[in-house]
């Protein structure tokens, strides 16, 4: 339709006629005019703009092609081509722009849909690319695609991030060079190989999991999906990847944890069964055990205690981790509560104290200057101890260092030890309550031995007595009965002998009397001890003249003195009664004739007095007994006596602080030696026992 | 013919004072200061009764009763215990097993006599 040449500056040089058909005028209306003033834009300054533009262009080099609307006759707008062509000279310099435009067609409104709708679908495409653009690019996995080769094809913003390497640095590259660890690499050309070949692939169309390398050069573990993509030049393989060291990291965390509580529970149900009846040593496990399983330097074992107008905590163990060891008692403070009321109110609740900043916790921050912060003890968890309905006592968990966040298990471990102490204190007073409970039985069972043995003893000394008096009572009824009687028929020195056996008996009974009292004497410590400076060869003489006229009288009474030079400090009616106890005794156990012998003797220590008889003997079941109150052997019941002779000298030899032994044979007869130690003579004012 | 009586006594008081009773009343009296002289007295000249006391050194008044009554001859001799044994159920025990009398001392005269004649048929008094 229109031709025309243009220089440089636009300007018109030629133009054809058949430019002009749909316009009013003629040639003359262009030529040597800006083309862009031409007929054909008149009253579009938009258009002429767009022209005198698009010829600035050209005339730089440039070949334009324009779509563009002209002005037609009738008021139409056709829609045209137009093409703008720089035409260079030899030297390429543009000489000449050649102007064509093309087309003209009427059909406007089809035109119209026609660009509209090309615009449209256009406009769509776009739309989609950059959709599609979008998404992988915004994608959080990295979308990474290689050739057949193996080089980098797509290389999205995720892989940029994920890898470390910039897309324009990726693209072209060789992907194994890049994020496959050198161990890998082998492997991964021979499976693109493989597949290449084979059709086969064990990587392809599955999820799996490697390690990659980042531009740092560290590995770090990834999930990837490889599939093959048919085109053009053969396959291509896209790859979803994603970095799962996160993942990883939170499965191992949850592993650990999952190992930890493991390892507490184990821990716990160890200490649960140990036996608890070592109180002591059963605590000190708890509190190593615990200290060791949280890694803690100290642990403290507390009692609650009652003071006038405080509650105080005192510590009673102290473990210290780097030493295993304890803190001596000597050591121990105790903490007043009223100091530290939120402490005090949270345990004696029943709630434990988790303190991660011990030194600003409200809860521990008292106990800041003067405990915390001299031992470097920077996180605390104290657990309450419960026993019978309360609060009695806490366990502090004590970390040095840098101060750490408790989990929730390790509170629950916590709480636990605290539970297994209160167990521990609970075995502890059971095994007390037990052991008062013993005691308390073991004193009554003694008591109501002791009461039988009284009631033994009552019944025997009743029996004793009863036994005992009636001999001579009868005695004395009978003599008293046969004088009444007989009186007149018998003669005098008969007469007399009966009422002398009237007076033995008295005699004999009164001795008895005496016996029991003077044992009732000595029971409740009445008896006197009195020494003097006594003969004692003298005094045994005398004694032994008495007993031979007495109840020595049907035996061989024999005494032996080794010589006392000095007088001896004794006490006369003690000491009398020992020595006649017991030689009646020999006399009385041994047979008619036989021989009674005292020797007496000295030593470095004292005095020694030695009473033997050929008697029955002293059976050895009887032995323990022998010196007990109303105890009778049992092979002397039809010999008259009270059983108190030998318990009579036994007291007495303990007033004078001497000892007896004795040796006996059954019917070979018993020998007595009686020690009674002395002071020195001279001195007056030392009593004895 | 008088009537013999043996008095088996440990003590020589009580053994004197009984034997001197019931001479003056009237009987021949043997003496025996332990069992095992009594059985051997008993043996030689059998008593009409015997007068025993129960706790002796040698042989007590229960073996004495239980030899009595193992021989024929023997065992019609009546047998009074005389003791200082006061225990009612050793009283019991005695008199079932073949005690003709059981005295606790001290005794009166009047009841000993009494158990002596009511066990001894006969006149007391020897015959002219």
């Amino acid at each position: 339709m229109l031709t025309a040449v243009l220089r440089p500056n636009g300007v018109v040089a030629e133009v054809n006629r058949a430019a002009f058909e749909s316009v009013p005028v003629g040639r003359g209306a262009a030529v040597g005019k800006p083309f862009w003033q031409g007929p054909w834009w008149y009253d579009d300054p938009a258009k002429q703009q767009e022209i005198r533009e698009a010829i600035a262009r050209t005339a730089a080099g440039e070949t334009i092609r324009l779509i563009t609307t002209v002005r037609s006759a009738g008021n139409h707008w056709l829609q045209v081509d137009l093409s703008l062509r720089p035409v260079r000279d030899d030297t390429g310099r543009v000489d000449w722009i050649l102007a064509e435009a093309a087309g003209g067609y009427d059909s406007r409104a089809a035109q119209d849909e026609l660009y509209r709708l090309n615009r449209e679908l256009e406009e769509r495409i776009a739309e989609r690319t950059e959709l599609m653009r979008l998404m992988i690019e915004s994608s959080a996995e990295a979308v990474v695609t290689i050739d057949r080769h193996g080089i980098i094809k797509e290389w999205n913003g995720a892989a940029e991030r994920i890898f470390g390497w910039p897309r324009d640095q990726m693209i072209g590259g060789r992907l194994s060079e890049f994020i496959i660890p050198h161990r890998y690499r082998e492997a991964h050309e021979a499976g693109l190989k493989r597949f290449l070949a084979t059709g086969q692939g064990t990587v392809l169309n599955r999820t799996i999991e490697l390690s990659a390398l980042n531009s740092a050069g560290e590995e770090f573990p990834i999930e990837l999906s490889v599939w093959p993509v048919r085109c053009a030049e053969g396959y291509r393989f896209s790859a979803f990847l994603r970095d799962i060291t996160e993942r990883k990291r939170a499965m191992q965390g949850a592993a650990e944890t999952a190992e930890r509580a493991l390892r507490f529970r184990t821990v716990l149900f160890e200490l649960a069964r140990m036996d608890k009846t070592d109180y002591k040593g059963s605590l000190l496990r708890i509190l190593r055990t615990a200290a060791y399983t949280l890694g803690l330097g100290r642990m403290v074992f507390g009692r609650f205690e009652e003071r006038e107008d405080d509650v105080a905590l005192r510590p009673e163990i102290i473990y210290r981790a780097e030493s295993d060891d304890t803190v001596p008692e000597s050591e121990l403070g105790g903490f007043g509560m009223s100091g530290y009321p939120q402490y005090y109110a949270a345990i004696i609740s029943n709630r434990p104290v988790v303190a991660n900043d011990a030194w600003t916790d409200p809860a521990t921050v008292e106990f800041r200057d003067h405990y915390l912060a001299p031992l470097g003890i920077t996180s605390m968890l104290d657990v309450p101890v419960w026993l019978d309905g309360r609060v009695v006592a806490v366990v502090c968990h004590e970390h040095m260092g840098t101060a750490r966040t408790w989990t929730a298990e390790e509170v629950g471990f916590a709480l636990s030890i605290g539970n297994l102490v209160a167990l521990t204190l609970e075995a502890a007073n059971r095994t007390q309550a037990e052991a008062d409970l013993r005691q308390a039985e073991a004193e009554v069972r003694k008591a109501l031995a002791r009461e039988q043995e009284l009631n033994e003893l009552k019944s025997r000394f009743v029996s004793m007595t009863s036994h005992e008096f009636r001999t001579p009572l009868t005695a004395i009824l009978s003599s008293t009965e046969l004088l009444e009687a007989y009186g007149e028929r018998l003669a005098s020195d008969k007469k007399a002998e009966l009422l002398g056996m009237i007076k033995t008996a008295v005699k004999n009974m009164t001795r008895m009397l005496e016996e029991v009292l003077f044992i009732g004497k000595s029971d409740t410590g009445h008896l006197q001890f009195n020494p003097q400076p006594t003969d004692v060869d003298d005094f045994c003489e005398q004694l032994l003249k008495e007993v031979r006229t007495g109840v020595g009288r049907e035996h061989d009474i024999e005494f032996t003195a080794t010589g006392h030079p000095a007088p001896a400090l004794v006490d006369t009616h003690i000491l009398r009664q020992i020595i006649l106890n017991l030689i009646s005794n020999g006399v009385k156990f041994s047979p008619k004739g036989s021989t009674v012998s005292l020797v007496c003797t000295r030593d470095a220590a004292g005095l020694v007095f030695e009473v033997a008889d050929r008697g029955v003997g002293i059976p050895p079941e009887d032995r323990a007994n022998l010196f007990n109150t109303f105890h009778r052997a049992r092979n002397v019941n039809n010999i008259q006596g009270t059983g108190l002779g030998l318990a009579i000298v036994k007291k007495c030899i303990e007033l004078h602080g001497g000892d007896i032994t004795y040796t006996s044979e059954l019917g070979k007869g018993t020998r007595f030696l009686v020690r009674i130690p002395l002071r020195g003579e001279h001195d007056e004012n030392n009593p004895g026992g | 013919m008088m009537k013999t009586i043996l008095v088996v006594e440990n003590d020589p008081a009580l053994r004197m004072l009984t034997s001197q009773l019931l001479e003056l009343e009237g009987y021949k009296v043997i003496q025996a200061e332990n069992g095992r002289l009594a059985l051997e007295a008993i043996a030689a000249e059998p008593p009409d009764l015997v007068l025993c006391d129960l706790l002796m050194p040698e042989l007590n008044g229960w073996e004495v009763l239980r030899q009595l009554m193992q021989s024929p001859e023997t065992a019609t001799i009546p047998l009074v215990f005389l003791t200082a044994s006061a225990a009612p159920s050793e009283r019991e025990a005695c008199l079932s097993e073949g005690a003709s009398g059981f005295i606790i001392k001290p005794f009166q005269h009047a009841e000993l006599l009494q158990t002596i004649r009511s066990l001894l048929v006969g006149p007391a008094e020897s015959q002219p």
